[in-house]
């Protein structure tokens, strides 16, 4: 079953001075330099693009530790904490979302 | 350019019992033997964890007094994983410009005296913030990055194993490595995971260490002939293609540029195989391989082409270890010593005339390229 989309999304942004859309940072918009930029809502639908787990993480990190890239719709690229077990395969489906502070991704279907 | 190095030295790298200014300053002395009493009139040294836990700080002024270089200028660069070359491209250039005359330049790290977890904590300081919150490490992103790489180029998987066994076979030829003895392709492929595809063994190991090179204007058997550097996004995620590391393309493209020589030209080569896989990345990168093709220069059985390029005759990071700060540096005193024919049991066929160093800054969110030419003196 395919939980539905957080209603709320994630919160982007949007560059003034060409197509980018991008998750919030500091500095200037990563294609092309411009500052002025457009908040935007983009959905937290991701396709996994490589994921691993490390059995030996840092300080203040419980092993195993997994963490993937993943790729939003519009080609947003974030590194997210998988929080389930065990890691995804290249190809699969998430969900994205931001909890405290921090990407976190789930497969986007299951239990 | 109007500078050459003119000696190079090392601590044995590895687990030290000795303090980070104790290395710093055994690597100085080492490459101060014999290049003469002309005086340092400049003092660079390269390093990345601070210091912190060991309660160091201002190393260079500390290393100064303890080499007795008060009158000389001097300066610390933290370039992460790079240090010792950042310390290296600063030095050279502040000499060639005309301000100072000879320049001892030091790469230095202690890590063993902390844990693992504490290890990889600090040099994950080093990633961008919005992947750090995640827990990101360096082994875990270079897994991704290799991940991302074998996808593309799926073939290349076959060579993992091989760079490590040849940076093993490698640093046993040298005195100062930190491993001693090979290693079977069989014990790289049982070693334990540390983030999927990469295992203990493709991995460079936790070490302390210095070294250092004496820097000094005009041209000679190692003289500075091209240095590039460049920055790219600290985030995997920002980067456009995560199977290559662009700022070493771009860095490549200008000591090339500057050396004025081809690849066909460079016989010996220091590169940043940091985890086994950037080691065929790297070839690439700097234009020694088409993307795809850098890992048939590991080929096992010998079945992959022989170019005239030698590879990282001092076991390189996997062999000789990588104390963070000084692995940029250790490169350069590696190649320039090769250049000059003083490498003794690492030395190379062939008298290299041309050799290169390439270092990577944290994930290669900075990285330097240094090309050293044999010039007769004028």
């Amino acid at each position: 079953m395919n939980r539905p989309d957080p209603p709320e999304g994630l919160a982007a942004l949007a560059c003034d001075s060409c197509p980018a859309v991008y998750l919030p940072r500091p500095g200037p918009c990563p294609v092309c330099g411009g500052v002025s930029r457009t908040p935007r809502r983009v959905s937290g639908k991701a396709t996994v693009l490589a994921a691993t787990e490390i059995s030996a993480p840092a300080e203040g990190w419980a092993a195993p530790h997994r963490i993937a890239l993943v790729e939003l719709a519009g080609g947003i690229r974030v590194l997210v904490e998988w929080t389930t077990d065990p890691r995804p395969e290249p190809g699969a489906e998430a969900w994205v979302e931001l909890s405290e502070g921090r990407y976190r991704a789930r497969p986007a279907s299951g239990p | 350019m109007n500078c050459r190095v003119i000696a190079s030295g090392w601590t044995r790298f590895g687990r030290r019992e000795e303090g980070l200014v104790d290395l710093a300053c055994a690597a100085g002395r080492a490459a101060l033997e014999g290049v003469g009493r002309e005086p340092i009139d400049l003092l660079v040294v390269g390093h990345m964890l601070s210091g912190e836990g060991e309660g160091v700080s201002h190393l260079v002024a500390q290393v100064a007094d303890r080499l007795g270089l008060g009158p000389a200028a001097g300066w610390r660069i933290d370039a992460a994983s790079a240090s010792g070359a950042a310390a290296f491209h600063s030095a050279a250039l502040a000499v060639a410009s005309g301000r100072y005359e000879r320049a001892l330049v030091i790469g230095a790290e202690k890590m063993t005296h902390l844990s693992t977890p504490q290890v990889t904590r600090r040099l994950a300081t080093s990633l961008a913030p919005v992947e750090q919150a995640v827990g990101a490490t360096m082994p875990g992103l270079a897994a991704l990055v290799t991940q991302r790489y074998l996808a593309r180029f799926p073939a290349a998987e076959a060579a993992m194993a091989e760079v490590t066994v040849r940076a093993r076979a490698n640093a046993v030829r040298n005195p100062v490595a930190q491993f001693s003895s090979p290693v079977s392709r069989t014990a790289v492929e049982q070693s334990r995971w540390v983030a999927p595809p990469l295992r203990l063994l493709h991995c460079a190991a936790i070490s302390d260490g210095a070294a250092a090179v004496v820097i000094e204007r005009g041209r000679g058997p190692a003289t500075v002939a091209g240095l590039g550097q460049a920055f790219s996004p600290p985030a995997l995620a920002d980067r456009s293609d995560s199977t290559c590391f662009a700022a070493t393309r771009e860095a490549a493209r200008q000591a090339f540029e500057s050396a004025r020589c081809s690849h066909d030209e460079v016989q010996v080569a220091e590169i940043h195989d940091a985890f086994a896989p950037f080691a065929w990345i790297n070839l690439e990168d700097l234009g020694f391989a088409e993307p795809g093709e850098g890992a048939r220069y590991f080929a096992p059985y010998g079945s992959g082409p022989t170019p005239p390029l030698q590879l990282n005759p001092s076991g390189g990071l996997l062999g000789r270890g990588h104390p963070v700060g000084a692995s940029g540096l250790a490169q350069i005193a590696e190649i320039s010593a090769q250049l000059r024919g003083d490498a003794g049991p690492t030395q190379v066929n062939g008298s290299p005339r041309w050799g290169l160093a390439q270092s990577i800054g944290g994930l290669g969110a900075q990285n330097f390229v240094t090309i050293l030419g044999r010039e007769e003196a004028p």
